[in-house]
């Protein structure tokens, strides 16, 4: 690495040092679980010095990651959708029985099964991308909605309707208590 | 109890209301309505409850490993990737043999029209000509006219007892 490359390597890692938490957390509550969440944070950070040059100094850089962070979940989730589905309820005649992945192999997802936490992430896996990203932004991460249009690149308004439809359809989640809509 | 249609536009401004957003005469309209609209202040709860179960709610966090692995690749994805070099000689090869066998057939071709045109011609044809040709003077002959002499000198040599043998030789008159 060159000297310029360097220091702007060292100004990255300082950078992300100071917003380690907050860029996990955000990566955990959009994905639902530890692996996804590192997954998409490496992506992310890769992404994110490739193009650090743009970075304006003294701007949020945690809000420049998740841009970079909600992009790239919505890309990955984009192509998950393509994938065909199967439905487990379906019998085949002739076929042997359909092995799961078992998401709750994590010693400490097992704990907090049955807690509040857990329902809560529940209930945000089962909101629509558009309206976790916002809910997560606003309500878990504290943004403003003129912060939160920036990173979404959308109307104030429309971050507005969102947030009121998702605070709506999470608490009607919360009080079902509904089981993990992980996708 | 309130009517409901009178609600409805207080409801949009309740989530403003809960994130304090809402200032000035705004922020009294609404504050005045919840004092008597039981169905907005259960709204209102609703929203600051969502609120609180998110923020609340505990993530778990990252382990330093996973840090210093994220900036190795990171650190990895920066290196530029090597280019293995293409193996040229492969197509070089080719064309060159292609080129050759095109050259070889083109001067086969070519070859073959040389020798199409400098090809001694018929004899009978020939020997009309050359019949013409001895009565004349030797400056006016033309090059193809000795060479058809030279056809003829050639055939007698093969067959002496061809009668287009018989003729004489220009020069000897």
């Amino acid at each position: 690495m060159d000297s310029s490359k360097l220091n702007e390597w060292k100004d990255f890692c300082a950078l992300v040092a100071d917003n380690q938490t907050a860029i996990f957390q955000f990566a955990y509550r959009m994905t639902g679980n530890r692996d996804d969440a590192e997954d998409l944070v490496q992506e992310s950070m890769i992404e994110a010095f490739r193009s650090f040059h743009a970075f304006r100094p003294g701007s949020r850089f945690n809000y420049w990651v998740y841009r970079i962070m909600t992009h790239n979940y919505i890309d990955r989730y984009r192509k998950r959708k393509r994938i065909d589905l199967v439905s487990l309820d379906e019998i085949l005649i002739g076929s042997e029985p359909m092995e799961l992945a078992d998401y709750t192999s994590d010693p400490q997802e097992v704990l907090n099964r049955n807690t509040w936490s857990e329902s809560v992430q529940n209930a945000l896996n089962c909101l629509s991308v558009e309206f976790r990203t916002v809910i997560i932004l606003c309500d878990a991460q504290g943004l403003s909605y003129e912060d939160a249009s920036k990173i979404l690149k959308c109307p104030v308004g429309t971050i507005r309707s969102r947030l009121h439809r998702a605070r709506a359809q999470m608490r009607s989640l919360l009080q079902s208590d509904t089981e993990d809509c992980r996708r | 109890m309130r009517n409901n249609c009178s609600c409805e536009k207080y409801w949009g401004l309740l989530n403003d209301y809960a994130d304090h957003r809402l200032s000035g005469r705004k922020r009294e309209k609404v504050e005045y309505h919840l004092l008597f609209c039981t169905e907005c202040k259960e709204r209102l709860a609703g929203i600051r409850e969502v609120k609180s179960a998110i923020i609340s709610s505990p993530v778990p966090g990252s382990t330093d490993d996973f840090w210093a692995n994220c900036y190795d690749k990171v650190l990895e994805s920066q290196k530029p990737k090597v280019r293995t070099r293409r193996r040229l000689w492969k197509p070089v090869v080719g064309l060159s043999l292609a080129a050759s066998c095109i050259g070889v057939v083109l001067l086969l071709t070519g070859l073959g029209r040389i020798v199409e045109n400098s090809e001694i011609p018929d004899s009978d044809y020939m020997m009309q000509h050359a019949s013409f040709a001895s009565t004349q003077p030797l400056a006016t002959r033309t090059h193809h006219v000795l060479l058809a002499e030279q056809c003829i000198e050639h055939s007698s040599e093969d067959n002496p007892s061809d009668p287009a043998n018989g003729l004489k030789d220009p020069d000897e008159n």
